[in-house]
Parts: structure tokens; C-alpha cells; sequence
């Protein structure tokens, strides 16, 4: 018969599928042996049914998990009377960057789009999930440069399963790519929050043709908190008669670049024609998958929280784990925003490209 | 029971040595040493504690080797003394199953073992049968792993409909030494073992043999580096055959 609910319980359920499924406790300074033995005790004291008690254990798992390096990692609660429901110890280290600054504003892109971008532009919408409402924007600059602005990421989704402006602004993009009078690429990544990994294969795969390495990969293989796999190659490979795009490209890149953003840039920062500007990216490089696929990762505890964090951890190229620290650009140029809309990071790419 | 493998072994060896002396000196008629090579198979079972069970994952036995030494030294008709230092491998296989079947990790451990054992034996014709108890002690010498895992960082360019994981995911091979490491892994391994021998004397001082025998680890190979780990503790099942040399069969 299952054990009723309670404190005690959810702490052991939570502690002990964090100890099991974390993918980084290598690279961690939290001893999570320790807290076991610290916070054990504190949540066998708390009642489930005292909301002050529900507000305590919440506090209690901030303070656990603030010092975690995967940035992918979030707490989301099963109780509709807590605010904010998510928490994200990423999300708070973010606020400590001497540089840190909000998202942009809403229809920032558009104002972008409308002041840079040459009349007609393509602008589509696509919703796949709920995580990933696409907003993107395409077109020229200066008749000389292809710009692509996307938002996230789920662009193969969207190609197949749109038949309209989406999929026409796709191929627009595409069909682009080997337009003899553009100079070069802008692929604007800023607030850019992240999402589907095969991605990588459809959009940057009609960018080179032949395997690109980019770095390496290791997930969980046993129970154990350091049971791991080997390092996996990171690969992208080529889209059937791709070729390799000769051209400049410049990817633009702010703290809000997330995840699958972040694993673009670095791709595409191997190849000798790419340029990244703006700032540091966010800092969650790690892959996401169900805990089912890699035997690590994403689990719940039944009628309490969910714990959402990477099943894979990612090593650059470089051999440098960038995780919690954000991938730097080549050249960096501060966020701001003026009254005018001028776009200081926008205007250093178009720079890049057409001098 | 393995929380108290030290316990337990030294209770084992106290009642085997006791036995020995009751049943072994006071009755010394041969005083003979005996001298063997051995190689065998064997198949080891990884078993676990504190397990969580992971979906469509197991553990499997697998098969190895082993060669190694027999010393003997009767202390009387029925009983003797000896040890079986040997070389031995103790594998097993990470598997799963289902939507992910083709995944794996073979594991090769590679031990060298020093078993002291007691024999007792009863002879008929140019056959002696023997029952063999005792304790060893083994250093985990080297770890190698082979596998075939998917990878989540080179994706295959179809976009769904997968019926297999591979289909999904490339598929990642390797073989790789796996460094053993202070923190995590316990080398040392302590345990209990039980196995019958059959001889054939086929000569006045050579013999030929089997013996099976059965490894049960007392400790497991995991150090504890964090709270809350899965132990894992070896259990092994060898056949070994071999040549042995009755050395100074001189009658006391």
C-alpha cells in the first residue's frame, strides 16, 4: 500500500532522485550528501497540511538547489497557491551579472524588423507547444545581407507541419542561402530561449557540407551519482547537397540566448567565417531529453514538484564546460536600448558584413 | 549481511580453522603437497543493493576466464589446506530492453584473487572427490568497458516516427579502458567461496581435475563517496580444470 504523503517522504523522494538523475555533480560544489543530513531532519518536522509549512519546504528546496550549475535546472510546483510557481536558481545567478539587464520588450523585433529590415520582410507564427510559440522574422538588409531572426526553436516541426507563411519565410531563408548577391548571414539569437536539438541537423546541416564536431556529450548510465557514459562527439551533419556556406556569418547573441541558442552559436563558431556578437550567453548548455531516454535528467515527485534539468551534460569543443558561465562572444557589444531603436549589436554585425 | 562482511569472514575462518584442528592435525597420517595450474570459465552476477529500478534497464550476467595455481598441503587423509591464486575476470552487462534494445555496457573486471580454502575429500579407485570452503581476499586490477549507447548530440536527420532508439539517436560505440578511481571504486574485494574438486590420479604423482566453485563477495565496488549509492557486490560461479603434481608423497 503507498505510503502516505508527507514531508518526510517528498524530501527523501526529491534528494534521492536529485542524487540519481543530476548529470553534473562532477562539476558541482553542492554536497548534496551533506544537505541530506542538514535539511533531512527540518522537512520531517513540517506538516503537508500547514500552507506555512508548504511555503517553508518551498524555501527550503530554493536554498538547496540555489548553488547548482545546470542552468536548465527549474522547481515547478504542484500547488496553484504558490507564486511564482517556477523557480529557476539560473534565472536569479542571471540577476547578479554586473551586465544584467531584462529581456527585450515584447515588439522589440518587430520596431527592429520595420527600421532594418528592407520593405517587403517575411514575418511568421507558428505555435508548436506552448514552449515554443516561434515569432520569426526574415529579409534583407542593406539588399546585401540575409537576415533570420528566431525566438526558439522548432524550426524542422514547424517546416512540416505549416503550409503557410512559416514555411514560405523558411524557404525564403533557405533559398537564400545561395542568393550570388547577399554578402552574408545574420542569424539574430538574442532572447532566444532554446528548444528542439535536431535543429542543428536542419537549419546549420545546409550551412556546411560535411560533419561538423562541436564539442561532446556524457549523460548517466548507472544509479550512482558519478556513473557516466563516455564523451560522445557532438556532430552535426550536412543536409543531402548542402553546401558549405563561404560567406560571412555573424550570429547575435545577449544573456537571454538559452540553451539550443547557445549550441548554434557554438557550432557555428567553428566554422573559420563566423562571428558572434553581443554578450555572454546564458549558461544552459546541457541537453535536454526525457529521464526515460538517458537515465538521468527530468523526474517529479507525485503531488508536490517537478524537477526539470539536463540529461546530458555538453563540453565544448575547447574542452571547457561552459555551463552556468555562458559562452563568451568574439566581440562584445553591450545591450542598450535607445528611445530611437537603434540597435548598437544589430548595426556591429551589419558592420562586420558590409564595412 | 555484506554491512558485516568482516564479521562474518572471520567467524567463517575461525570455524573452518577449528575444524581443522579438531578433525585435521590430531589424526596427520600424509603429510603431502600438491601443486596444480587451473584455467576455467566462469559467469559473474552483479548484485545489487539499494537498487532503483530504472525503466526498460538491467543487469546481466556474463561470461569470462580465470587461470591460475592450486597449493595443497594435506594435513591428513581428509583434510587439507591450501590456496588458488588466479587471474580472473568478473564481467558483467548494463542492457535494456524494449524501444532501446541494442543498448549495452559489457564490463570487464579483471581481479587477482587469493582464495584459502579447506578440502575434505573421499577417495574411490583412481577418483577422489573433495569439498572445497574458505575465504579470499582480491584486488580489482583493471576495468575495461565496451558498449554501444545512443548519442544525444548526433541526432539523425529523420524528424519523428521512430520505432527504435538508434532510428532516434546515432548510435555511439566504444571500448575503453575505464580508469579506476580512488574516490569511487573499491578495489579490495573480500568474500566466501564453496566448490567441489574431482580428481583422477592417471599417474603416481599427476592428477587431472575440475573443481567449481562459487565467489560471493562480502564487499561491494562501491566506495561510499556519497550518500544514498547502489552497492554492487560480485557473485561468481567458475569451472576451472587443470594438471596436478604430487610433490614428497611421503608417509609420516
Amino acid at each position: 500500500m503507498e505510503k502516505d504523503l508527507d514531508f518526510g517522504l517528498i524530501f527523501e523522494k526529491f534528494w534521492d532522485g536529485m542524487n540519481r538523475n543530476y548529470v553534473m555533480w562532477d562539476i558541482d560544489s553542492t554536497d548534496w550528501s551533506k544537505l541530506r543530513q542538514s535539511y533531512g531532519p527540518a522537512f520531517s518536522r513540517l506538516d503537508i497540511k500547514d500552507p506555512k509549512d508548504r511555503l517553508m519546504a518551498v524555501g527550503y528546496l530554493q536554498q538547496m538547489t540555489a548553488g547548482l550549475k545546470d542552468a536548465h535546472f527549474m522547481l515547478e510546483f504542484d500547488d496553484p497557491q504558490l507564486w511564482p510557481r517556477q523557480q529557476s536558481p539560473a534565472d536569479e545567478r542571471l540577476k547578479l551579472r554586473t551586465d544584467y539587464h531584462r529581456p527585450f520588450a515584447a515588439d522589440y523585433f518587430d520596431r527592429i524588423a520595420r527600421k532594418y529590415l528592407d520593405q517587403p520582410f517575411y514575418d511568421a507564427y507558428y505555435h508548436t507547444d506552448l514552449t515554443h510559440q516561434l515569432a520569426y522574422k526574415a529579409g534583407t538588409i542593406k539588399q546585401q545581407i540575409l537576415y533570420f531572426r528566431m525566438n526558439a526553436f522548432a524550426i524542422q516541426r514547424a517546416y512540416q507541419h505549416d503550409q503557410g507563411r512559416m514555411k514560405t519565410l523558411l524557404d525564403y531563408v533557405f533559398t537564400s542561402l545561395a542568393d550570388p548577391h547577399l554578402k552574408g548571414l545574420i542569424l539574430d539569437l538574442r532572447d532566444n530561449t532554446g528548444g528542439d536539438l535536431r535543429d542543428l541537423n536542419f537549419l546549420i546541416g545546409r550551412l556546411i557540407d560535411k560533419p561538423l564536431t562541436y564539442g561532446y556529450s556524457r549523460y548517466k548510465l548507472g544509479n550512482n551519482p558519478l556513473d557516466y557514459s563516455p564523451w560522445m562527439p557532438a556532430i552535426i551533419r550536412p543536409i543531402p547537397n548542402s553546401r558549405a556556406y563561404a560567406k560571412k556569418i555573424v550570429v547575435l547573441l545577449n544573456m537571454y540566448s538559452i540553451s539550443m541558442a547557445e549550441l548554434t552559436a557554438m557550432a557555428l563558431n567553428r566554422l573559420p567565417n563566423t562571428t558572434l556578437v553581443g554578450e555572454r550567453t546564458y549558461g544552459a548548455n546541457g541537453m535536454l531529453a526525457e529521464a526515460v531516454e538517458l537515465n538521468g535528467g527530468s523526474f517529479a515527485v507525485p503531488d508536490f514538484v517537478r524537477v526539470n534539468m539536463a540529461s546530458a551534460l555538453f563540453k565544448y569543443a575547447d574542452q571547457q564546460i561552459y555551463e552556468s558561465i555562458g559562452f563568451p562572444p568574439t566581440v562584445v557589444v553591450p545591450h542598450k536600448q535607445t528611445a530611437t531603436d537603434t540597435d548598437g549589436q544589430l548595426e556591429a554585425a551589419i558592420q562586420l558584413i558590409t564595412p | 549481511m555484506k554491512n558485516n562482511s568482516w564479521t562474518i569472514t572471520a567467524a567463517f575462518i575461525r570455524i573452518l580453522t577449528g575444524y581443522a584442528i579438531v578433525l585435521g592435525f590430531p589424526q596427520s597420517t600424509i603429510a603431502q603437497l600438491q601443486v596444480g595450474l587451473q584455467v576455467g570459465i566462469d559467469q559473474n552476477y552483479l548484485a545489487l543493493k539499494n537498487k532503483t529500478v530504472r525503466d526498460f534497464t538491467y543487469y546481466e550476467e556474463k561470461n569470462g576466464y580465470m587461470a591460475g595455481l592450486m597449493l595443497r598441503y594435506s594435513l591428513n587423509r581428509y583434510l587439507s589446506l591450501g590456496v588458488e591464486p588466479a587471474w580472473i575476470t568478473k564481467n558483467y552487462q548494463l542492457k535494456r530492453r524494449g524501444y532501446y534494445s541494442g543498448v549495452f555496457q559489457a564490463t570487464e573486471n579483471t581481479y587477482l584473487q587469493l582464495p584459502l580454502v579447506f578440502n575434505t575429500s573421499v577417495s574411490y579407485r583412481r577418483f577422489v572427490l573433495g569439498l572445497t570452503a574458505g575465504g579470499y581476499t582480491a584486488f580489482w586490477l583493471r576495468s575495461k568497458n565496451k558498449g554501444k549507447i545512443p548519442n544525444i548530440s548526433d541526432l539523425s536527420a529523420q524528424p519523428d516516427g521512430f520505432e527504435q532508439v538508434f532510428e532516434d539517436m546515432q548510435a555511439f560505440r566504444y571500448e575503453e579502458n575505464y580508469q579506476l578511481s580512488s574516490k569511487r571504486d573499491r578495489r579490495h574485494e573480500w568474500g566466501l567461496l564453496l566448490g567441489l574438486d574431482l580428481h583422477y590420479q592417471f599417474a603416481p604423482s599427476l592428477a587431472v581435475f575440475v573443481a567449481p566453485r562459487y565467489y560471493y563477495a562480502l564487499t561491494g565496488q562501491v566506495r561510499h563517496y556519497a550518500a544514498g549509492l547502489e552497492q554492487r557486490f560480485n557473485e561468481t560461479s567458475a569451472i576451472s580444470a587443470g594438471l596436478v603434481l604430487n610433490i614428497h608423497p611421503t608417509r609420516k
